[in-house]
């Protein structure tokens, strides 16, 4: 019974640690009254037992970390979706995400089919140079093999200090090839400004993918870049599928256009004392050049700082959709044993004192602001806006819907593994933005793909089968099945078609993976660029002077629905 | 910590060698959930600290409480303080409160039935009134629940209500006067076609076994019983020692009639029946339907499995959990299923497995045949399957979609209106007539029944549409709807009995109460018409109970 006063002394541990908790909390509590506090403990209590309880004497076995889990993700998913628990193997990808880098070999892993396989390969790291490509199975790490293991702890395997080594073993499919390599760790950052370039004479182009560290100083290295150009006029600022990040490199962002001292946003936390200002700090670059922010509806958080002051500043047009409309503050906070919880300690408003959050969370579900309760703002021209629904576009550029092909191409991973075929076939291939299928090729991916295509069931008929089922059940199929016959030759026929009529849908997605199997994130962007209708847009409209300074004096949603 | 874990490391293998055969599990539980616990009161620190709006703290708590539970089965659950109450009224069938059922209406909760001799049916509230207010609070847009917990308590106190009623422009006021209420849980018993002996169960709360043998004594002291029907419909059970009393009734004394088996082996426990019976020999027959669940089957599979009568009706539930209750600090309670019980062809009825808290069914494949002392075949796995299984499946579906509506109750309310008194329960008959203006009202307030496939069409449909097929299935889809809606004329009128009995007891129970109501019903009970004809042919009632030869 060695183990007994160990268990004691774990419980009295975890008494006193509730009571460090309590004073330590007291301290803080501003605002709240003693009844509040005695809830907190005895709730807390309370839930301690019951969790005892059911482990000790449920029926069955219990697995506690497996309870756990539920029970905080329940009490965390009851606030709002952005408030939640990592554990200590979930940390690493959580670190990776946000921090944009992070001590490893470059590889982002995936499960496809019970298989481990590289889902993207970072450019200039050890994975790269040594070979290893997109699609490639991994097999073992340091000799040892994976089993059921959860994708989040065989990446946490392959990271380590920079400098020190780890083993692979792979499997490239298309060639059966098996290789043993040996690779150093290094630091790896992923870009956040993968791309930047003059799009014609006048018109520079910048593209931010997430606001990790540096991406104020690499937006403004890029705009730097771009001034060398002699007939450098105008520039897009691209926040298109941009989630956010750090708060503190929006700020950085707008102060590239912004002057010092102007108020970006500021944040409204529970207790008032906790609230702060974001004003720029820095000299700006360029306050005058007229500027584009492309955005759509992933575009969140971060995004919508930059987006939103610099159009209640009246300093830039947004082109595109409506944005996410995310204006919640997250923390992080250690909480033991390597783990952290993120949560939600406050809004953020924008300089014209609007609050771009589009959802109400009641007990942790989404209900969206109705138009009636949406408040006017003006920005600082006196241009109408409002809060509660992200930021409306002063230009609206419609988003195209998938086709069910492409939603059953990208579940398949068909274009993603036809990408790593072609790489196989081909050591290079034309310059990113030059790049383009031949029609033979598209019949090959169409041979390719069509037989699981056709296998694929899609919603429409998954419903058809149900539908069957149940007419069986109910005794009307001998009537309809003549019917039901029809119906599924007539999908079939839709389906063979579709590959005809989502032709160039189909192309450019395909067209998009190949080069960023050959030229990585970058060349996907200039591949991109060629055909891209928003950019289109954008150009036209700053080639029409006097409807972009005419759109920087009109109210962004003229009217709005209040019932 | 990091010195801790290292000598908790150490201990761990010493204990492993010393200890090997048992428990290692539980003592890396111990350290797990210590572990666990730090986390989670750490994180709710935070959130009652830092969240941006104001959080009730102990909501947060029983949520994450709740989730954790209801992963293991939906009879785990934490029972907060302030319900502590309620749920042991379930128990007793006993509360302090003013009598009456409630139901959520269209708008607003409603009364739905009055208990005879009540303080809300002495003060001459009705079936129908809208609550409005209680104690000077508005009330408007609560749930069943919380106006449930506002009615309740101490007796002898004073509860203000205002009610809304059809017809009066104003609200109407009234006080009354909390009592104990004590539910009876058998609500009817008396004589069907002069010799059959039919005996309502509706809980197993206390003193359910006593109150069943003292109806059946009562009822062959005064007649002639040649067969007792034994009804638990809608019985969704109560407590496992009043269903050893219930069998007790039919059964002879020692009989095993249920063990329990949990965790911990040396708990396991077998339960037999005490005392004499009061007939173990008269023919017997019991009802059930897919609500009859845990005491309920528990009475019912002891008797298939003993032979000992013949069950009809529905598959019953299948809950074969256990659950016992462990007091918290504060008043508060957590119910956790602790053991599985076996009937006595040891046979355990669960239907559903519960994993991460989603209920699979149990395969019929994966069901595993087992005996009656007499050697017929039975199964495990999926509640008590009917030795005469009369099917209502199409009947339940449509008369869910008339209850959602309230439909049902609408109907009785304007009969009401126009009907000041009627008959005596006991001859108190719905006509042809009522039923078919019953089938006109409904066609007056729009409804039409769809059939499930015709809903399914519904949804193909949508995703044609969503997936643009639409336009090339428009032709199929047309033919489709059209053969399926002739396929179901007719369909409301193909369960007309068993509308009329619904309708039955929703009208009766406005003038004569619950007992009335019962009483009304079973000139259209289907299952009882059905098992009163059973019990009088002696061939057919032995015939059921006689094993299949099995080669």
């Amino acid at each position: 019974m060695i183990i007994l006063p160990q268990y004691f002394f774990m419980k009295k541990l975890f008494r006193s640690k509730l009571l460090l908790l309590v004073i330590v909390f007291s301290a803080f509590a501003i605002a709240t009254d003693s009844g509040r506090f005695l809830k907190i403990s005895q709730s807390l209590e309370n839930f301690a037992d019951t969790y005892r309880i059911i482990n000790h004497h449920y029926v069955d076995e219990t697995d506690p970390n497996q309870l756990m889990r539920i029970a905080i993700d329940s009490m965390l998913g009851h606030l709002d979706p952005y408030t939640n628990y990592y554990s200590e193997a979930q940390m690493v990808q959580v670190k990776m995400g946000v921090k944009g880098g992070w001590d490893g070999i470059g590889v982002e892993l995936m499960k496809d089919d019970g298989k481990v396989v590289i889902r993207e390969l970072i450019e200039g790291t050890p994975a790269e140079k040594k070979g290893l490509r997109v699609g490639d199975i991994l097999l073992k790490i340091d000799g040892t093999s994976f089993n059921n293991k959860k994708i989040e702890e065989i990446s946490k395997s392959l990271q380590g200090k920079a400098g020190t080594k780890v083993t692979i073993e792979v499997l490239r499919p298309s060639s059966d090839k098996l290789k043993t390599l040996t690779l150093e760790r290094v630091t790896v950052t992923k870009k956040n400004v993968p791309y930047f370039g003059m799009l014609n004479e006048e018109t520079g182009y910048i593209i931010l993918t997430t606001f990790s560290p540096q991406a104020g100083a690499n937006v403004q290295k890029a705009f730097e870049e771009l001034q060398k150009n002699k007939n450098f006029k105008h520039v897009i600022l691209d926040l298109r599928d941009n989630g956010g990040g750090y708060l503190i490199e929006a700020v950085n962002i707008c102060n590239i256009f912004l002057e010092k001292g102007i108020e970006i946003v500021y944040t409204k936390n529970k207790i008032p004392e906790w609230d702060r200002s974001f004003k720029t700090i820095n000299a700006s670059v360029d306050t005058k050049i007229p500027v584009i922010v492309l955005m759509n509806g992933h575009s969140a958080s971060a995004s919508e700082i930059v987006a939103g002051a610099l159009q209640d500043v009246d300093r830039a047009l947004l082109l595109g959709n409506n944005s996410f409309g995310k204006g919640l503050v997250q923390n992080t906070k250690d909480i033991g044993y390597s783990s952290k919880v993120k949560l939600t300690t406050a809004k953020y408003y924008i300089p014209s004192g609007r609050c771009v959050q589009a959802l109400n969370y009641k007990n942790g579900i989404p209900v969206k602001v109705p138009d009636s309760l949406r408040k006017e703002f003006k920005t600082l021209k006196g241009r109408k806006v409002f809060d509660g629904n992200g930021l409306e576009p002063d230009l609206l550029v419609e988003d195209v819907k998938e086709s069910p092909l492409l939603v059953a191409l990208k579940k398949e991973h068909l274009i993603f593994d036809f990408a790593n075929m072609y790489r196989e076939k081909h050591d290079s291939i034309p310059e990113a933005k030059e790049f383009e299928l031949s029609d033979s090729e598209f019949d090959e991916f169409v041979l390719f793909a069509k037989e699981k295509w056709y296998e694929y069931k899609t919603n429409s008929e998954r419903a058809l089968l149900k539908l069957e089922e149940q007419a069986k059940s109910e005794g009307t199929y001998s009537q309809l099945s003549s019917v039901f016959d029809e119906t599924r030759e007539n999908i079939t026929k839709h389906k063979q078609s579709a590959f005809k009529n989502n032709y160039s849908e189909i192309k450019q997605n395909l067209e998009q993976e190949i080069v960023g199997r050959f030229y990585f994130m970058k060349g996907q962007v200039e591949n991109r660029l060629a055909d891209d209708f928003f950019v289109k847009q954008a150009i036209d409209l700053f080639a029409d002077e006097e409807e972009y300074n005419q759109l920087l004096k009109t109210d962004i949603l003229k009217e709005i629905k209040k019932d | 910590m990091n010195v801790f874990k290292s000598i908790y490391k150490k201990s761990i293998i010493g204990f492993v060698i010393i200890l090997g055969l048992f428990g290692l599990s539980t003592q890396l539980n111990d350290f797990e959930i210590a572990k666990n616990l730090e986390i989670f009161s750490n994180i709710y620190r935070e959130l009652n600290t830092f969240y941006v709006d104001e959080v009730d703290p102990e909501y947060l708590m029983e949520t994450g409480a709740n989730a954790m539970l209801n992963s293991l089965d939906p009879y785990t659950t934490y029972i907060p303080e302030n319900e502590v109450a309620q749920f042991r009224s379930t128990i007793t069938g006993k509360y302090g409160g003013v009598g009456a059922s409630i139901m959520q209406g269209k708008e607003h909760v409603i009364i739905s039935l009055p208990y005879l001799g009540g303080p809300a049916q002495v003060a001459g509230l009705q079936v129908g009134d809208e609550m409005i207010e209680i104690d000077g609070e508005n009330v408007e847009g609560n749930s069943v629940r919380q106006i449930s917990n506002k009615m309740r308590g101490v007796p002898n106190s004073d509860v203000d209500i205002k009610i809304k009623r059809y017809g009066f422009d104003k609200p109407l006021a009234f006080t009354l006067t909390r009592k104990e209420i004590k539910v009876t849980n058998t609500p009817y018993h008396g004589m069907i076609q002069n010799d059959i002996a039919y005996i309502v169960l509706s809980s197993f709360s206390e003193n359910a076994g006593k109150n069943v043998a003292d109806a059946l004594s009562e009822l062959k002291k005064n007649n002639t019983v040649k067969g007792v029907v034994l009804d638990l419909r809608g019985n969704t059970g109560g407590l496992l020692t009043e269903a050893v009393n219930v069998a007790n009734v039919f059964l002879d004394k020692g009989a095993m009639i249920v063990q329990i088996k949990g965790r911990d082996k040396e708990r396991h426990q077998v339960f037999r029946a005490l005392n004499q019976p009061v007939d173990n020999a008269i023919p017997l027959c019991i009802l059930i339907d897919k609500t009859s669940a845990s005491a309920s089957e528990i009475v019912a599979g002891a008797v298939q499995d003993l032979d000992r009568g013949v069950i009809l009706g529905q598959r019953s539930f299948g809950k074969g959990l256990v659950q016992n209750t462990r007091d918290l600090s504060f008043g508060a309670k957590v119910k956790l299923t602790t053991a599985r019980y076996y009937i006595p062809s040891g046979r355990c009825i669960q239907a559903l497995k519960y994993k991460n808290g989603k209920p699979s069914q149990i395969a019929d494949s994966l069901q595993s045949p087992f005996q009656t002392i007499g050697g017929r075949a039975v199964y495990d796995g999926g509640g008590i399957k009917p030795d005469v299984s009369v099917d209502n499946l199409v009947f339940l579906k449509i008369l869910n979609e008339l209850n959602q509506e309230m439909f049902l109750f609408d109907f009785a309310a304007a009969y009401k209106l126009k009907h000041k008194t009627i008959a005596p329960a006991a001859d108190f008959q719905l006509s042809d007539k009522d039923f078919d203006d019953f089938l006109k009202f409904l066609n007056d307030e729009g409804y039409a029944y769809k059939t499930e496939t015709e809903e399914l069409l519904g949804a193909l449909e949508e995703m044609a549409d969503k997936e643009s097929f639409i336009d090339e299935l428009s032709n199929e889809l047309k033919e489709i709807k059209t053969v399926l809606a002739k396929s179901r004329t007719g369909e409301l009128e193909k369960h007309k009995n068993r509308f009329l009995f619904v309708l039955q007891r929703f009208i009766v129970s406005h003038y004569y109460y619950k007992k009335g109501s019962i009483q009304a019903g079973i000139h259209f009970d289907t299952e009882l018409i059905k098992a009163s004809g059973i019990l009088s042919d002696n061939d057919a009632y032995s015939s059921i109970l006689k094993p299949v030869n099995q080669n």
